[in-house]
């Protein structure tokens, strides 16, 4: 679990994850360092490495979502599988459109997604982190994937 | 590990490899292995996270150092101060280990300061004479101060009460043998005593190793039971032991012996 474990290396992903959530690097270095003066605060006395890098990717992930709207999950009828053409999709998407889709997508799946992708986090600290199980965890980072494949599909570039 | 389960968490996977050691996806990727299908969707996944993954990073700006600076320095204090804390289950572990190291130490030291030679021996000796009947007791009415002749017929010589229990009133005295050595035994009615009565026992000292030291000093032993408690004052004096057996605490005992060295002449 977590095997980041070199501060820097924990620091950065905790930056990383807060911008994505945000898209605002004042904001992220803003509710990071809150997050951990709030965990530190709770916490004064020893507490394992893997149990910090939970606590305070959730502090950072509740204030992240404390002014997003989360939208409820769009897709209906989720496919097992991803279309065949998911990675060209990705790929020829601006970067810009693939972090707002991102964005924009419902909890948690999006969170997860995120951590997944920034690979900070294994499944068994996104559970805890996230508060589910790995069932609902699977499933919900399955339809976040399918709704960014989706969304940028709607404004790929023709060519 | 079955396909579902399979499925469920190679939808976890990290695309940078990061699980490929982990047990249960190494399971995961064993199952998928044996379906083409599920082996095509999980590729088409990873190629899928690989490069959402390289779209994210590329408008992640980069953290400053001085802020990554100040995040290590603030955890840097919670491990300094993480280090020494009582919430730490291994300085719990120390800090418990060494309360019970105390206090088995402290209770040696007040055993080793408590006790005497022949403890043990002096409570097997009070048990069999407490388990004497009544019968086995010549009856006599004399004070325990005069005893000494009475004992010395019997054979049995330097039989002599400490100080203050000169004037109890006996109502019984036998001789009896404990590991062949003789003991003078005296029953003696005590009204400031559990049970109204008590025993007093002499012998000499030295066969039987019942030493308490130091000399003409009260020493006390618990030998009952939990509900059925007795206890023994033990003395020595010139090479001879004197014990006095009765029911109750320790608290009896020592209120009794401070009012008969209060009250050296009283009954």
């Amino acid at each position: 679990m977590a095997e980041r474990t070199e501060d820097s290396d924990f620091f950065q992903d905790l930056h990383r994850f807060a911008f994505v959530l945000t898209r605002n690097a004042d904001t992220a270095r803003r509710i990071v360092t809150e997050s951990l003066d709030e965990a530190l605060q709770r916490h004064r006395g020893h507490l394992e490495h893997e149990r910090w890098v939970v606590l305070c990717f959730q502090g950072v992930r509740k204030r992240a979502l404390a002014n997003v709207t989360t939208p409820k999950p769009a897709l209906r009828n989720v496919p097992d599988e991803l279309p065949p053409d998911a990675d060209r999709v990705l790929a020829d998407a601006d970067p810009d459109l693939v972090l707002a889709a991102l964005h924009n997508l419902p909890e948690p799946g999006r969170s997860a997604l995120v951590v997944l992708l920034l690979k900070v986090l294994d499944a068994e600290a996104m559970e805890k982190m996230l508060g589910v199980g790995l069932g609902e965890l699977s499933d919900a980072v399955h339809a976040a994937r399918l709704s960014l494949i989706e969304a940028c599909r709607v404004v790929r570039p023709v060519s | 590990m079955n396909a579902r389960t399979a499925r469920q968490l190679l939808r976890l996977y990290r695309p940078g490899g990061e699980d490929d050691g982990d047990r249960e996806f190494r399971a995961a990727f064993k199952t998928a292995g044996k379906s083409a299908e599920v082996e095509a969707a999980f590729q088409r996944q990873i190629a899928f996270d690989c490069v959402a993954a390289d779209r994210l990073e590329s408008v992640i700006p980069e953290v400053g150092a001085e802020q990554l600076e100040g995040c290590r320095e603030k955890f840097a204090v919670r491990r300094r101060r993480a280090r020494f804390s009582i919430h730490d289950p291994a300085m719990l572990a120390v800090g418990f280990s060494t309360l019970v190291l105390v206090g088995l130490l402290v209770w040696v030291l007040l055993t080793r300061i408590g006790g005497f030679a022949g403890m043990d021996e002096a409570a097997t000796l009070a048990r069999t004479g407490d388990a004497a009947g009544a019968e086995e007791y010549d009856p006599l009415t004399a004070k325990a101060g005069t005893l000494d002749d009475w004992f010395l017929l019997q054979g049995f010589e330097g039989f002599k009460v400490p100080p203050g229990f000169e004037d109890f009133d006996v109502v019984g005295v036998r001789l009896f043998h404990h590991e062949a050595e003789p003991i003078a035994a005296v029953a003696v009615p005590i009204a400031d005593l559990p049970d109204g009565r008590a025993f007093f026992y002499m012998f000499d000292s030295r066969p039987l190793g019942i030493m308490p030291e130091p000399e003409e000093t009260w020493r006390m032993i618990d030998y009952g039971s939990p509900g059925a408690e007795r206890v023994l004052a033990v003395r020595a004096k010139g090479g001879m032991t004197f014990m006095i057996a009765s029911k109750g605490t320790r608290g009896d005992m020592e209120r009794f012996l401070s009012a008969v060295e209060a009250r050296p002449e009283s009954n």
